[in-house]
């Protein structure tokens, strides 16, 4: 696999002034180190909780912000060094979709504006821009006489669609998705969910997959990087993520999620208290105050991200931290529901239960 | 043991400019005190104007609520507005789902607490003051006595839920109505607050009426369900049997549509398609157009909440649904 993206001890620090005459200076600390790599045709999920600084990292990655520290490189171009240019450029092959179906298009635009733009920016499909808007809505799911209509006119799931439409226009190789489906009703969120993976399929493309529902993240992600307070304490690949989580936060946020599934019975991992402010994170390991298993040194000593087998884990005592078989249900226990399964296949005629 | 709360033929209504319509259609259920209901759907299916319905906060106009709401033994739609204040907030309370903007900036969380104590008891402000810090220790707010000094903005989202919950207990109300009571928090903070609500539910024996569209929600709290979808109850009965062995094609549908940690799935089975507009409903059954198991039948006839199998009703021609009727359908 070829690397796509390579972040690099990335820090973002937003200012904040406190005080009456507004002088003492602080900073949140949005990210503050960050180290990721990202392959062609992968899909790297980082999930936390608000204020992690998942999207302030998907920002960065696309540099629609700019860094306190730390560098990107995007097919081994180190995107901080590029003029403006060069950048735009460097952007045909790097997109983002975000949150917010209703806000992220301009409502005064009609569809077909809205996909011809970076078209024309990017001086693609001169001449038979028309044809191209209509093949990139067939490939989305919407009809070529959507491209006439108005954002209003259309629901949140196929709203979404047109912004995924924006995104692949320009043939990108990486995609940075921003909960792209929390705003969505569940049943629609399936749709959407399937169509990126469709895409991926087809398109080759790679995601960085932002979002704080880790059962999506779950269905879709290669790789999970768990954040908490701007740094990542765990990253491992999905299987193993999910099977053998060895950060106590990681096994926390896993045993925190409702399951739809009354007969199962699990034992809690309850966190205590709120996530600290990340304008005085505190000193020492950042997940302490939370955490039932902290020492003396996780006050003093900050746990660096130590990759071990591929799992790369941030705790000094993840070796004695057992991996609770509670944190997860065991889908072995329960007996498979093929009557339900069967039922739910008549859904989408054409695939694979 | 009779019901704490029956509703029967709720029908809700909004005249619009384009027209009227019926945000609930003719919902009728019944809860028993001390039980939790779980209503859900996606938006719109009609669950929080249901609950509103309840509390008697349907702006009329341009709402119009008809039916018949049976709350201990009286129909609140037919209760003088005196007497239905007298109820709300006393003997029925609501959280809502976003707690900055149900809570009011301009007054500390305790003085909140205390002004819906002083409206419905014959108390002095000292023992009001006593009750309401007693109950924020109830919710496990920390340091409670200094918190009943704070404003809501210097609370974290977890702390202005537990202080919504605060002042909707504080009454000891039957009956809570709890819409998206977790929606807007992060997932370990949901978690403190559902196992919270199960605690004081299990101390006070208060009935729940759970909104909500997280199936996983209803699975932590919930003992019975009821399933909407376009204005209408679809599917209800207990949780185990409805999420185990759904009748109706939207909830199967629902089920599957939601990835889930404990099952390993290429594709989601996605309902295609979309609600229907409220405005131009067709004839015959409101999910068919998305039902791929819908016949002519279901695209003439709506079908009616009927029991399907013990303690278990759904609105579906074809239910109870197997795979083999299914696919000779």
């Amino acid at each position: 696999m070829t690397v796509l993206l390579q972040v690099r001890d990335l820090v973002k620090h937003f200012p904040v002034r406190r005080g009456f005459f507004r002088d003492g200076k602080s900073a949140v600390h949005a990210v503050d180190g960050v180290t990721f790599d990202l392959d062609a045709g992968e899909t790297l999920a980082l999930v936390g909780e608000s204020g992690c600084g998942k999207s302030t990292t998907g920002r960065l990655v696309l540099r629609l912000i700019e860094p306190t520290a730390g560098s990107v490189r995007f097919e081994g171009r180190d995107l901080f060094a590029l003029d403006a240019g060069a950048l735009r450029a460097a952007r045909r092959s790097m997109q983002i979709v975000f949150q917010d179906p209703y806000a992220s298009l301009n409502p005064r635009m009609t569809v077909g504006q809205i996909l011809e733009e970076p078209l024309m920016l990017h001086g693609i499909a001169n001449g038979r821009r028309q044809e191209r808007v209509a093949e990139i809505l067939a490939v989305v799911g919407l009809a070529p006489q959507h491209a006439q209509r108005y954002p209003h006119e259309f629901s949140g799931g196929q709203r979404q669609r047109i912004g995924i439409a924006r995104a692949i226009a320009v043939e990108p190789r990486l995609i940075v998705c921003d909960e792209p489906v929390s705003a969505l009703d569940v049943s629609i969120q399936a749709q959407v969910v399937n169509l990126l993976q469709d895409l991926q399929q087809r398109l080759g493309l790679a995601y960085l997959f932002i979002a704080h529902d880790l059962a999506v993240v779950k269905h879709i992600a290669t790789r999970v990087a768990v954040m908490y307070l701007g740094r990542i304490v765990e990253m491992a690949d999905k299987g193993t993520l999910f099977s053998q989580p060895r950060h106590p936060y990681t096994q926390a946020l896993l045993s925190a999620i409702p399951v739809p599934e009354p007969r199962l019975r699990r034992k809690r991992l309850l966190l205590q208290g709120d996530v600290p402010s990340p304008i005085d994170p505190p000193p020492g390991c950042r997940f302490r105050t939370r955490c039932a298993y902290a020492r003396d040194r996780c006050a003093t000593e900050d746990p660096p991200l130590v990759v071990e087998g591929g799992h790369a884990v941030a705790c000094h005592f993840w070796r004695e931290i057992e991996p609770p078989s509670a944190s997860l249900p065991d889908s072995s226990s329960m007996p498979q529901n093929v009557r339900l399964s069967r039922l739910q296949a008549a859904f989408n005629p054409g695939a694979t239960p | 043991m009779s019901a704490l709360l029956e509703i029967r033929g709720l029908t809700t209504s909004f005249a619009t400019d384009a027209g009227t319509f019926n945000a609930v259609d003719g919902v009728s259920l019944a809860l028993e005190a001390g039980r939790t209901l779980g209503l859900v759907g996606e938006s719109g299916c009609g669950k929080s104007v249901t609950a509103l319905s309840i509390m008697g906060l349907v702006a009329s106009p341009p709402g119009r609520v008809a039916g018949e709401i049976l709350f201990e033994g009286a129909d609140l739609l037919r209760l003088p507005p005196a007497a239905m204040r007298a109820v709300r907030g006393n003997r029925i309370s609501m959280i809502f789902q976003e707690p900055m903007t149900s809570l009011n900036p301009a007054f500390t969380i305790g003085e909140q607490i205390v002004e819906g104590i002083l409206r419905h008891r014959a108390i002095d402000r000292v023992s009001a003051r006593r009750q309401a810090v007693d109950m924020l220790a109830r919710v496990r707010m920390p340091s409670p006595a200094q918190r009943y000094d704070d404003y809501p903005h210097r609370l974290s989202g977890g702390m202005r839920q537990r202080a919504m919950i605060a002042m909707a207990l504080a009454l000891e109300p039957r009956l809570l109505i709890a819409d998206e009571p977790t929606t807007a928090l992060d997932v370990t903070i949901q978690a403190q607050i559902l196992e919270l609500m199960r605690t004081l539910r299990d101390e006070t024996g208060t009935a729940i009426i759970l909104i909500t569209h997280d199936l996983g929600v209803v699975a932590e709290l919930a003992q019975d369900v009821a399933v909407m979808y376009a204005g209408r109850i679809v599917e209800k009965g207990s949780v185990e049997r409805v999420f185990a062995e759904p009748q109706h094609p939207y909830t199967i549908g629902l089920l599957g549509s939601i990835p889930q940690l404990h099952l390993e799935r290429r594709r989601l089975p996605a309902i295609e398609g979309q609600v229907p507009n409220p405005l131009v409903l067709e004839p015959g059954c409101r999910f068919a157009p998305r039902c791929p198991f819908a016949t002519s039948r279901c695209r003439a006839e709506e079908p009616v909440l009927r029991e399907v199998s013990a303690g278990q009703e759904a609105a579906c021609w074809h239910a109870p649904l197997d795979f083999d009727t299914a696919r000779a359908a």
